[in-house]
C-alpha cells in the first residue's frame, strides 16, 4: 500500500479524497483510509500547512528583489576593463538578433560608471550602489547567468516559473508547495510591484502564478497603492461576532459539499481561504504597519529619502512580513519597460542611475536590518532580474543597451549562501556566459536546496507526468553555498 | 415557519434545490442567532439583517461558485 511519506513526491497533505483517487481501490478503502484518519496519518485539508523539507534547510523564507526589465552586468556588477579598452569599436561577428532591436546595434561601449573595490572581498562594484557596496562580504555574486528568451515576458516566465511560456508554476509556488506556510495569519507568498504608477511587470499575475499547482500556493499580490489588500478593515459596522457566525455557517455547509465532492482539492483550498482572511483581518494590519517602526531603522532603510521612500516601505514590509512567517517575498523594482523599469534601451546611464538610488539604500538596509535581528542566516535575499544587457551600444540619441539572454549577473545573499565569493564568468566584455555558465535552472535549483527542498524530488504529476521547477535539468551550485 | 420557507427559497433561488434536513436545521440556528445578535445591538430591522446575512453567505458558497 502507498506510504504518504514516502511515495516520491510530495504531496499535500494526505486527505481522504487523495488517498481514494491515488489508490484507485474504490469504496473497498474507505474503511482503510478511517483506519487512516484514526491513526493520525491523514493530514487535514489545509494545504497550506507547514511541512517537513526534504532536509534541514537554511533558509525558512525567500525575498526576492525583482530587477525588473533586466539589469546590465557590465554597468552594476561585473566589472569589465577590456571592455573600457575597446570602447567605440566594432564587436566582429556579433550577432545582431541577439537584442530586441536589430537595426540599432553599435558599437562596444564602456560602462558610463567608475567600479571601486568594495568590502573586504574586494569586489569591484559600480559607483551606483554606495550603500549595496558595503554588503559584499555577505552576497554571492554568479556572472556567467544565461537564459532563453530575449524578450521581456518570456524571460520574466523563464526567470519566475522556469519555462519562457506560460501556465506554469513560479518559483514561490513551488516552494510554499513543497514547506507550506509558516504563519497561519498572513498569506505564504506575497508580490509587490511598482507603487509609482509605472505598471507591472510584463506577463502581469502569470509571473506569480501557480500553473497546475493548486490555485492556494499562487501569489497574493499586494496592491501597491493604499490598503495592500482589499477590504483588509473590518467596516466599524461590521461586527466580529457576527461575521465569525457567517463564516461557520458557510465552512459547515461548504463541508458536507465537500464530501459530496471527494476529488476536488480546490474546493478545500477555497474554504481555507475564507478561514485565512478572517485571520488576515486580525492580524495584516499591525503586520504592514511600517509607521510603528523607529526612526533609526526607517532611515537605515532610506524611508525618508524621498527617491528610494516607495521601496524602502516595501523592503520593511518584506521583512515583517518573514519575520511573521511569510515564506516568500517577490518585490518588483520597476514597472513595465524601458525607462519604466532598468530596461535601458536608451541612458543607460540616467537609467541604471536612476533606478539604483530608488533601490540601493533600501536593500542594503535590509540586509542590515536583517542581520542585527538575527534573520539573515535563515532569510535569501535574491537579486536577479529577467536578463541582461548587451556590452554593445543601442544606438539613439542617449546610447542605451539592449536585451542579453546570453549573460546575466545576479547575486544571493543570507540563507545558506557563502558571502564575499564570486561564481562564474562572462567573457571578457560581459557579452556571453563563458566560465561555469549558470542556467536559469541551476539558478533554481540552488533556491529551492537553501529552502531544503530537492528540486529533483519536488514533484508534482500533471498531464501524465511529474512536472518540477527545473523541469529536467538544474544542478545545485554547491560553491556558493556556506 | 416563515423562516423555514425563507431558507428554502434561498437554497431554491441560489443552489436550484431545497436544503436537506442538516443544512435546514443550521440555516436556521444561523438566522435565529444572528437576529438575536441584532436586536440585542438594537439595531433596526433585525431579521432582514439576519436574513442578508444568510443570503451573503449562500452566495459564498462552493456550491453557488462553481459549476458542476
Amino acid at each position: 500500500m502507498i506510504d504518504p511519506y514516502h511515495s516520491g513526491s510530495i504531496l499535500s497533505p494526505m486527505n481522504r479524497r487523495s488517498m481514494l483517487t491515488r489508490c484507485g481501490m474504490g469504496l473497498g478503502s474507505v474503511g482503510l483510509t478511517s483506519l487512516l484518519a484514526d491513526e493520525g496519518l491523514l493530514g487535514t485539508s489545509n494545504p497550506l500547512s507547514s511541512k517537513m523539507p526534504h532536509f534541514a534547510g537554511k533558509a525558512k523564507s525567500v525575498i526576492w528583489i525583482f530587477v525588473n526589465g533586466g539589469p546590465s552586468q557590465v554597468d552594476t556588477w561585473d566589472y569589465k576593463p577590456a571592455l573600457e579598452k575597446m570602447d567605440g569599436k566594432t564587436m566582429e561577428g556579433f550577432d545582431r538578433f541577439t537584442g530586441f532591436f536589430a537595426n540599432a546595434v553599435g558599437g562596444l561601449m564602456k560602462s558610463p560608471f567608475e567600479f571601486t573595490p568594495r568590502g573586504q572581498c574586494g569586489k569591484p562594484v559600480s559607483e551606483i550602489f554606495p550603500y549595496l557596496g558595503e554588503h559584499v562580504d555577505k552576497m554571492a555574486f554568479i556572472h556567467s547567468g544565461h537564459t532563453e528568451s530575449n524578450n521581456h515576458s518570456p524571460a520574466l516566465f523563464m526567470m519566475n516559473c522556469g519555462v519562457p511560456r506560460m501556465g506554469f508554476p513560479c518559483a514561490g509556488s513551488w516552494a510554499t508547495y513543497g514547506l507550506g506556510s509558516n504563519s497561519r495569519d498572513l498569506p505564504a507568498f506575497v508580490v509587490m510591484s511598482d507603487p509609482l504608477g509605472r505598471g507591472l511587470p510584463k506577463g502581469h499575475a502569470a509571473n506569480w502564478g501557480a500553473g497546475f499547482l493548486p490555485s492556494v500556493y499562487q501569489g497574493t499580490y499586494f496592491r501597491p497603492k493604499g490598503d495592500p489588500i482589499d477590504n483588509l478593515h473590518r467596516p466599524k459596522e461590521h461586527d466580529i461576532t457576527r461575521q465569525r457566525r457567517q463564516l461557520d455557517l458557510l465552512s459547515t455547509l461548504n463541508q458536507r459539499d465537500l464530501i459530496k465532492n471527494p476529488f476536488e482539492e480546490e474546493l478545500a483550498a477555497r474554504i481555507e481561504s475564507f478561514e485565512l482572511a478572517f485571520r488576515m483581518q486580525s492580524s495584516a494590519p499591525e503586520a504592514l504597519d511600517i509607521s510603528s517602526e523607529s526612526e533609526h531603522v526607517k532611515n537605515l532603510y532610506g524611508f525618508n529619502q524621498a527617491k528610494s521612500k516607495h521601496f524602502a516601505s516595501q523592503c520593511m514590509m518584506a521583512r515583517r512580513l518573514v519575520e511573521r512567517g511569510t515564506r516568500f517575498v517577490q518585490i518588483y523594482s520597476g514597472g513595465m519597460a524601458n525607462q519604466r523599469s532598468w530596461d535601458g534601451h536608451s541612458d543607460i546611464k540616467g537609467n541604471h542611475s536612476g533606478f539604483a538610488a530608488e533601490t540601493d539604500q533600501p536593500v542594503a538596509g535590509l540586509l542590515a536590518d536583517l542581520e542585527q535581528r538575527g534573520l539573515l542566516d535563515e532569510t535569501l535575499i535574491i537579486w536577479a532580474g529577467e536578463f541582461g544587457r548587451l556590452p554593445v551600444a543601442q544606438k539613439g540619441s542617449k546610447p542605451g543597451r539592449d536585451h542579453n539572454p546570453h549573460c546575466f549577473t545576479a547575486w544571493l545573499a543570507g540563507g545558506g549562501i557563502k558571502g564575499g565569493v564570486s561564481y562564474g564568468e562572462s567573457d571578457e566584455v560581459g557579452h556571453k556566459a563563458a566560465v561555469d555558465k549558470v542556467h536559469v535552472n541551476d539558478f533554481h535549483a540552488t533556491i529551492l536546496h537553501l529552502l531544503g527542498l530537492d528540486h529533483e524530488q519536488l514533484t508534482y504529476r500533471y498531464g501524465g507526468r511529474d512536472f518540477r521547477l527545473t523541469d529536467v535539468s538544474g544542478k545545485v551550485i554547491a560553491p556558493i553555498l556556506a | 415557519e416563515r423562516l423555514e420557507k425563507a431558507v428554502d427559497l434561498g437554497y431554491l433561488q441560489a443552489l436550484g434545490r431545497l436544503p436537506d434536513f442538516d443544512e435546514r436545521e443550521a440555516s436556521l440556528a444561523f438566522l435565529a442567532e444572528q437576529e438575536h445578535s441584532y436586536i440585542e445591538d438594537k439595531l433596526s430591522n433585525p431579521r432582514l439583517l439576519a436574513l442578508t446575512d444568510f443570503a451573503q453567505t449562500l452566495l459564498g458558497l462552493n456550491e453557488f461558485t462553481y459549476l458542476r
